[in-house]
């Protein structure tokens, strides 16, 4: 786990700024990932293995989760099957290095988010991310948008998609 | 005158004594008693002369009586040492006879005695020549495959003679050759005299004979097994005592000869069986083990000296494979009368299973069955290094330039895969850390820090492969395309065996080389074959067979690839060497496209046909090397 990325004129944190969970066994991929994400203010934190995101006491904050697919050990697939089975609603953004394809419809219809490819497009990655924390319940934002919270909720508790 | 008279002898009348005289007075008294003893004296004389006549006559008498007495005598010893002769002739024949038999007794006491039959032969030998009181002789075996007598023992013979009769047929005028024509004894009184000797008077005449008989030896089959002959330095023929006593030796050699050529040859068949370092083992019809050799109990851990027959021939099967003993093997057995394939035996010792290629059949002699017998071989090492094998292979398949087309692809595509989304995604937030309002440089910076270093490792990753490929350039060298498909076949058999297929190989023997990279072509077979093992995957119905044939076609080299698997769907047939055109769930769909790209590079043309019957054929025609323009 790497330290966590803070810039001098972010504000401090208060344990509810939005972070974003990586979790990819390639160095360069999350060194990459984690500076794209710094560089548009969001606080984000890095993980080689599921294991070891699984070890992290986590916060309320909003937080989302960007995972390969295909990780030694513990795949991405079986941390979403985790994750929804213990209930938890962080939503999840798919990142994938090889052609799976027809992981792409196993994953969505397990409740993920959103499904790239590398090489991704940087916007593509930040709008989907931005997305679902918007998106998030208990969201400032979606606190007055019951549409938006209806499908925040869908697409957060993905046992009830 | 006056005459005395006196009567001589006793009674006074065996004479007178007569005296005269003129004198008168004459006898006086005196002269009287003088007369008187003078005729006493006559008669005394008289008497002593008739005694010594009488003795004379009882001297004579005597002497005659004992000269008849004598002669009596001397008769009768004459007569007893007659007898006497008489009777130690009879007692020498009697102990000749003895003797006869005595050695006929030891003859037919040598069939338990362990001796060599050489030793066997030299006594028989030496019994006949002692009770026929020959000076030499000799037994010669019959061979069969030269179809002539050999001399296997004899006493008194020489080089010269040995070799004259070293091999001795039919024809060929001798005693024994004679004997062995026509079965029956042969006796020649005389050599020089006989006429069919003829061609062997010099050397009889060297070695020292002048007479021989030959006995035949024949077995109670009546297989003529042998000659028994004795030779005297003189003219002579053998009594029918001697004869009758040879036959009775003659028959009893025969039988002992009979004997050990036929236990010689079960010996050899025991000691086959014990020899032997395959499971050998024998059981009664019922299943009862009755033997099992040296090697097979090893094999499973049985003690030499344990008695088998407490067990049933199923105690040695393990009991993985005890149904299919049960269900498969034995069945067949009743039918077929044998059975043979592989089978796991088990440990006595360790319950460990022992993987064997069992053949199991019955024993008959002739019609009847007399037990079953079992020859097993322990082929557990073979199955290690099939395993090894298969294993070596599989990782060896796995590593270098001979992995298949797609899996190489798909591990070059993600291996530079990753670095190369990393430098794009470091590129934008390099790019967005300098669009801040306050432009993060630190940042920038370590972005493009990363840009460089992960190109590199992508790059590295290139040459990494470039490596395993060696060659970047082709080599075109002459090759079998027969040995093509078997190192191909090699590589896929780990392959062949899991998806449990089975291959036919059709191969000419006739084929032209062709000219290529051994390589390149070796992935185009595998691909096929790979292909067709797949595509039979999920065939149940029938055999999952592939079928590689290889023959000439218009001058070139054809190589077809036939699986009886699911066949060519006519819909998507067009498409099947297209590049990233797979039926596969896991598949590049690059396989077919680089094959058929690889085979044009050669000259060739691979085309796919559907089946007759099920599945599809898949053919490669390359043309022969002498024609082959250089590409």
């Amino acid at each position: 786990m790497e330290p966590e990325r803070r810039k001098p004129e972010d504000p401090a944190p208060d344990g509810t700024e939005p972070v974003v969970f990586v979790v990819d066994d390639d160095l360069s991929v999350r060194n990459a990932i984690a500076s794209l994400i710094g560089s548009v203010g969001t606080r984000v934190e890095t993980f080689a293995t599921v294991p070891e995101f699984l070890s992290l006491d986590r916060t309320d904050a909003p937080a989302c989760l960007v995972l390969d697919v295909r990780l030694p050990g513990v795949s991405g697939l079986d941390l979403q099957r985790e994750l929804s089975g213990r209930g938890d609603p962080i939503p999840v953004i798919f990142i994938t290095g090889h052609g799976d394809v027809p992981m792409t419809v196993q994953a969505m219809k397990a409740g993920a988010i959103e499904f790239l490819t590398k090489p991704f497009r940087d916007q593509t990655l930040l709008d989907a991310i931005h997305r679902r924390h918007r998106a998030r319940p208990g969201g400032a934002a979606a606190a007055g948008e019951p549409e938006a919270a209806a499908r925040a909720l869908r697409f957060a508790d993905p046992a009830r998609a | 005158m006056t005459i005395a008279i006196l009567g001589v002898g006793v009674p006074a009348d065996d004479g007178i004594l007569v005296v005269a005289s003129d004198r008168p007075g004459f006898p006086t008294v005196i002269e009287t008693l003088l007369l008187r003893s003078v005729a006493n004296q006559a008669t005394i004389a008289m008497q002593a002369a008739g005694v010594a006549n009488l003795q004379q006559r009882v001297a004579d008498e005597i002497e005659r009586n004992v000269a008849e007495r004598t002669a009596e005598i001397t008769r009768s010893n004459r007569e007893l040492r007659e007898h006497e002769r008489e009777l130690r002739g009879l007692h020498e024949q009697l102990s000749d006879e003895f003797d006869g038999l005595a050695r006929l007794h030891e003859v037919s006491n040598w069939w338990t005695v362990n001796a060599e039959l050489q030793t066997v032969l030299e006594q028989v030998l030496d019994a006949t020549i002692a009770m026929q009181k020959a000076d030499f002789g000799n037994v010669q075996l019959y061979n069969p495959v030269l179809k002539a007598l050999e001399i296997v023992a004899h006493r008194g013979f020489g080089e010269e003679f040995l070799a004259h009769f070293a091999s001795v047929k039919t024809d060929e005028g001798a005693a024994c050759s004679r004997a062995l024509a026509g079965r029956e004894r042969v006796l020649i009184e005389d050599v020089t005299v006989d006429p069919s000797f003829a061609p062997h008077r010099e050397i009889a005449a060297r070695a020292g004979y002048r007479a021989v008989q030959s006995t035949p030896l024949i077995s109670r089959a009546g297989k003529l097994l042998g000659i028994l002959s004795t030779h005297f330095r003189h003219p002579h023929r053998p009594s029918a005592h001697d004869l009758r006593l040879t036959d009775l030796y003659a028959r009893q050699a025969a039988e002992i000869i009979d004997f050990r050529l036929a236990a010689g040859e079960l010996r050899n068949l025991a000691a086959l069986a014990e020899n032997s370092s395959d499971f050998v083992a024998i059981a009664s019809l019922e299943g009862v083990p009755q033997f099992v050799n040296a090697a097979g109990r090893e094999i499973v851990g049985l003690d030499r000296a344990e008695s088998v027959a407490a067990r049933q021939m199923g105690d040695f099967v393990h009991e993985h494979d005890r149904e299919r003993f049960e269900q498969e093997v034995l069945p067949a057995l009743a039918q077929k009368g044998r059975w043979e394939g592989e089978i796991q035996f088990r440990s006595f010792r360790t319950d460990d299973p022992i993987p064997m290629l069992h053949h199991v059949f019955y024993i008959r002699e002739g019609d009847p069955r007399l037990g079953i017998g079992t020859i097993s071989r322990n082929i557990t090492e073979r199955k290690r290094s099939e395993d090894n094998l298969r294993r070596t292979q599989e990782e060896l398949a796995h590593v270098t330039r001979v992995m298949s087309m797609g899996e190489l692809t798909a591990s070059i595509a993600h291996e530079v895969n990753q670095p190369l989304a990393a430098v794009i995604t470091n590129g934008d937030a390099c790019l967005r850390w300098l669009a801040r309002d306050v432009p993060d440089l630190a940042e920038a910076r370590s972005a493009v820090h990363r840009i460089i270093s992960d190109a590199r490792r992508a790059s590295d990753v290139i040459g990494r492969i470039r490596s395993l490929c060696a060659k970047s350039t082709v080599e075109k060298i002459h090759l079998a395309v027969n040995d093509l498909i078997h190192e191909s076949l090699a590589l896929a058999s780990a392959k062949v065996s899991s998806h449990r297929a089975s291959v036919r190989l059709e191969l000419s023997r006739e084929l032209p080389v062709v000219l290529g990279d051994r390589v390149q072509l070796q992935q185009v077979l595998l691909n096929l074959i790979i292909n067709g093992i797949e595509a039979m995957q999920q065939v149940r119905d029938r055999p999952r067979r592939l079928a590689i044939r290889t023959g000439r076609s218009n001058g070139d080299v054809l190589v077809a690839v036939s699986d009886s698997g699911i066949g060519l769907d006519p819909r998507t047939m067009s498409r099947l060497f297209d590049p990233f055109f797979t039926t596969k769930l896991d598949g590049m769909g690059l396989g077919l496209s680089i094959s058929r790209r690889v085979v044009e590079d050669h000259g060739g043309r691979l085309w796919a046909e559907q089946n007759p019957e099920k599945g599809a054929t898949f053919t490669v025609t390359l043309p022969p090397a002498d024609d082959r323009m250089e590409a």
